[in-house]
């Protein structure tokens, strides 16, 4: 028996020596082969804008944050992320606070109706914290958010950084992942969506009212985290209804200024652009109305802003 | 529990170790314990119909084997077979036989009222219920005696290393391995040991590989035609057969750490020649089951070959019924029986042909097309296996034949970038590549094996460098492809 457990020890020290070199490999490749790498700018700790664009892909799309930024004379940074929800904003939130100075304002787009349900398409976007893993709060978000184990995550950094495995053989083979057409990072962290619908776009009615019930409790609190962050590091919040080319759903606004905290502003952008050519499809602005949608905002934004 | 866990990871050991320093006499009851909480692990109420089957078995048994009168002893054998199939039935089939006769209603007009009964199923409640029926019908038989010592008979039924997957174990050859004093043997551990890493490769690197290619196919079928759901049905059969056969490598490895011997469940089913072949190098354990309990019954008075060619369909059937309680099974063991029966048919016909010249010649080149050929057929009808209804096969089976040169275009020319959709399944190329590498790798030494004996015995026979590199490649491959916890195991479901 003394022979088995003498060799599993060897084999032991052998793995725990191999898994962190390969660990350490996988995690350098996938870091550099990600296109996307605003979770690592937030990590690295360098980011110095007054002004933050938190929200899922219409917030990626809509928001044109140097236009904003320039507008309003503060330096301004885009952190939408294109299917995520709410807990993944404030993660991201969370995430960027505590490495980076804090920001003045926080403009926090609204996903009319489903930002407080579950949608398929809609979730926690671990994929984008993958690359960093090594991050012990990034590891932390993404165990909590995936079926990944967090004691294993802990003791093997193979294990940790699994999931990046073949994108860091990508990026041994063939270097960066390269950004398909719809998914364009321009510098300020917005994202280019081309410049006309894909299908001829019709006015969308809705006939649905929005109900309560279906209201996911987490959301519901991850919102309410996002608000007491802000206001405990007093950063000014402005919540943004983003331009649809489609009916609103009776209800949900009530509901959202039900949820609103005292002094944080809600700013209804829903039926502000009517042009079908200024969207992709009836929820997402394209280039054109991004850059129509962001000037607008800006000037109202301008009004709001509290010194 | 499931062998790909991290329970397993930390209860596998603890258990071994106990075992080795524990008393043999005391041994069966740390085996016993173990096997309930393994068991217990999924659902601890459930447990409670192993124990009843046990006990219903233990005393049938005993008193069928000191009973007399032929009719007295035939009414323990019933006993035992209606409350294990009566349970059987209960949890697994009821509910299909009530929408049965709800359909059958609707035919003749007749209203059926009564709720449909579905019961959450029992892991693994048809691999025991076959086990300990083999028991009660052997002691009938008067081919094993009865055990009379409690704790090792419930330790027969519910021996964890294959209580929820098979091997289906015979009485005779598991139960006098619980008496025997095992000793401490490191080259039978490792031996073990590397046949639960080797099984473990399978299934995360190749099994869960396939089996999130499947799952792709099926949330995209409407997009894909031609290539995409024939390439879906291939890496179906990869999927099921190396899901499985991990289980079974796990299980046999697990228990020769212990120093248990099971039986052989796979014996490279992939290289078969022909169908019939397959299905005797397939789920073994099954098939003897189903050859020496029902088919060697039922053929005993009859010499016709009709008639025994149909009792091997009938087999057939059973066997899909085995598997679930669906027409999607129904349907899969049917084909299986129609195809092997056709196969038997054919026989002296095909045996006339191999004896031509030309054929001699090129045998091996006909070897390859005859297993490519089995393949394509088990790849084929499995598309019952993997779909959820009829109707959902047809409709792959249609797909298959839509515009299928257009997808061949399609894939060599990546039109619209969408050689990923229906040649990867989803996966990157290089993952595919990964996989291909993988199953070529696998299936070689399946080859090996098949020709020329265990390959476990020409790793032992390596330089250290080589053999550990070895240990090193399936432990590091096993980490790196275990990106989602705990795929369970396809035959879980039966």
């Amino acid at each position: 028996m003394q022979k088995l457990f003498k060799k599993i020890l060897i084999l032991l020290v052998i793995c725990f020596l191999l898994d962190r070199g390969i660990g350490y490999l996988i995690d350098t490749g996938a870091r550099q082969y990600a296109y996307d790498n605003r979770p690592g700018q937030i990590l690295e700790g360098e980011m110095e804008f007054e002004l933050l664009i938190l929200g899922s892909s219409r917030a990626a799309y809509g928001y044109r944050a140097s236009l904003i930024g320039d507008s309003l004379g503060m330096p301004a940074y885009n952190l939408g992320f294109a299917g995520s929800h709410i807990e993944f904003h404030r993660d991201v939130l969370k995430m960027y606070l505590d490495h980076n100075k804090k920001p003045k304002i926080i403009v926090l787009n609204i996903d009319e109706p489903f930002h407080f349900m579950e949608k398929e398409g809609y979730t926690y976007r671990t994929d984008f914290f993958m690359p960093f893993m090594a991050d012990s709060f990034v590891r932390k978000c993404v165990v909590a958010n995936s079926d990944k184990n967090g004691l294993l995550c802990e003791i093997s950094s193979s294990y940790r950084q699994n999931e990046n495995f073949f994108n860091a053989l990508k990026f041994l083979l063939g270097g960066k992942e390269i950004a398909d057409d719809n998914s364009l990072l321009r510098p300020d962290g917005s994202t280019s969506f081309g410049v006309a619908a894909i299908k001829p776009l019709e006015f969308k009615e809705r006939s649905v009212v929005h109900n309560v019930e279906n209201e996911e409790e987490t959301r519901v609190q991850a919102f309410a985290e996002v608000m007491e962050i802000c206001s405990s590091n007093s950063i000014q919040v402005v919540c943004v209804l983003p331009p649809e080319y489609r009916k609103v759903v009776p209800g949900f606004k009530d509901r959202l200024i039900e949820l609103l905290p005292q002094g944080v502003s809600l700013l209804d952008c829903s039926s502000q652009i009517v042009d079908k050519s200024c969207f992709f499809d009836n929820g997402h602005l394209n280039d054109k109305g991004s850059l129509i949608f962001s000037k607008k905002l800006s000037g109202e934004l301008k009004g709001l802003i509290v010194d | 529990m499931s062998f790909n866990s991290v329970q397993f990871l930390f209860f596998f050991p603890v258990v071994a170790i106990l075992y080795f320093i524990l008393n043999h006499k005391y041994r069966w009851l740390l085996m016993l314990v173990a096997s309930y909480t393994f068991y217990m692990y999924w659902n601890p109420l459930y447990a409670f119909l192993i124990l009843g089957s046990t006990v219903v078995d233990y005393f049938s048994a005993i008193k069928l084997f000191g009973e007399k009168n032929d009719s007295k002893r035939k009414r323990w054998l019933y006993l035992s077979l209606f409350v294990n199939l009566g349970l059987l039935f209960l949890f697994k089939y009821l509910g299909f036989f009530q929408e049965i006769c709800q359909d059958g209603a609707a035919i003749f007009g007749l209203n059926y009222d009564l709720p449909i009964v579905q019961f959450l199923l029992p892991v693994g409640i048809s691999f025991y219920t076959f086990q300990t029926l083999s028991y009660t019908i052997d002691v009938y038989d008067g081919a094993v005696k009865p055990e009379t010592h409690f704790g090792r008979f419930a330790l027969y039924v519910c021996f964890f290393p294959q209580l929820v997957a098979g091997p289906i174990e015979r009485a005779v050859n598991l139960l006098p391995q619980f008496r025997e004093r095992i000793k401490f043997d490191y080259e039978r551990i490792v031996s073990g040991l590397f046949l639960m890493g080797f099984g473990l490769f399978k299934k995360v690197v190749i099994a869960d590989t396939c089996g999130s290619m499947v799952k792709y196919y099926y949330s995209h079928m409407d997009e894909l035609y031609g290539v995409g759901p024939g390439i879906m049905s291939v890496t179906f059969v990869f999927q099921v057969y190396f899901d499985f056969s991990a289980y079974s490598d796990i299980a046999i490895g697990a228990a020769l750490v212990l120093g248990f011997t099971l039986m052989d469940n796979f014996k490279s089913a992939l290289h078969a020649r022909s169908l019939p072949t397959l299905w005797q190098r397939w789920h073994i354990s099954l098939t003897s089951w189903f050859r020496d309990y029902m088919f060697k019954r039922l053929a005993k008075n009859t010499r016709n070959r009709h008639i025994l060619f149909f009792y091997l369909f009938l087999i057939f059937f059973v066997s899909g019924v085995w598997h679930g309680a669906s027409w999607t099974f129904v349907l899969w063991g049917t084909m299986h029986g129609v195809i092997v029966v056709f196969y038997k048919y054919t026989q002296k016909w095909r045996k006339k042909i191999s004896k031509k010249k030309w054929y001699a010649g090129n045998e091996r080149v006909i070897a390859y097309v005859e297993t490519v050929i089995t393949f394509l057929i088990f790849g084929i009808v499995g598309v019952l296996f993997s779909s959820n209804s009829v109707a959902e096969a047809s409709y792959i089976w249609k797909s298959m034949a839509t515009d299928f040169l257009q997808s061949v275009k399609v894939v060599l020319y990546n039109t619209e970038s969408k050689r990923m959709a229906f040649l990867y399944l989803g996966k990157s190329s290089l993952e595919f590549v990964f996989l291909i590498v993988a199953l070529v790798a696998v299936l070689t030494i399946e080859r090996y094996q098949l020709l020329k004996g265990s390959f476990r015995a020409v790793v032992r026979r390596q330089k250290p460098f080589i053999r550990w590199s070895l240990y090193l490649i399936i432990i590091f491959s096993v980490v790196l492809y275990s990106v989602q916890l705990q795929q369970p195991f396809i035959y879980f479901q039966f």
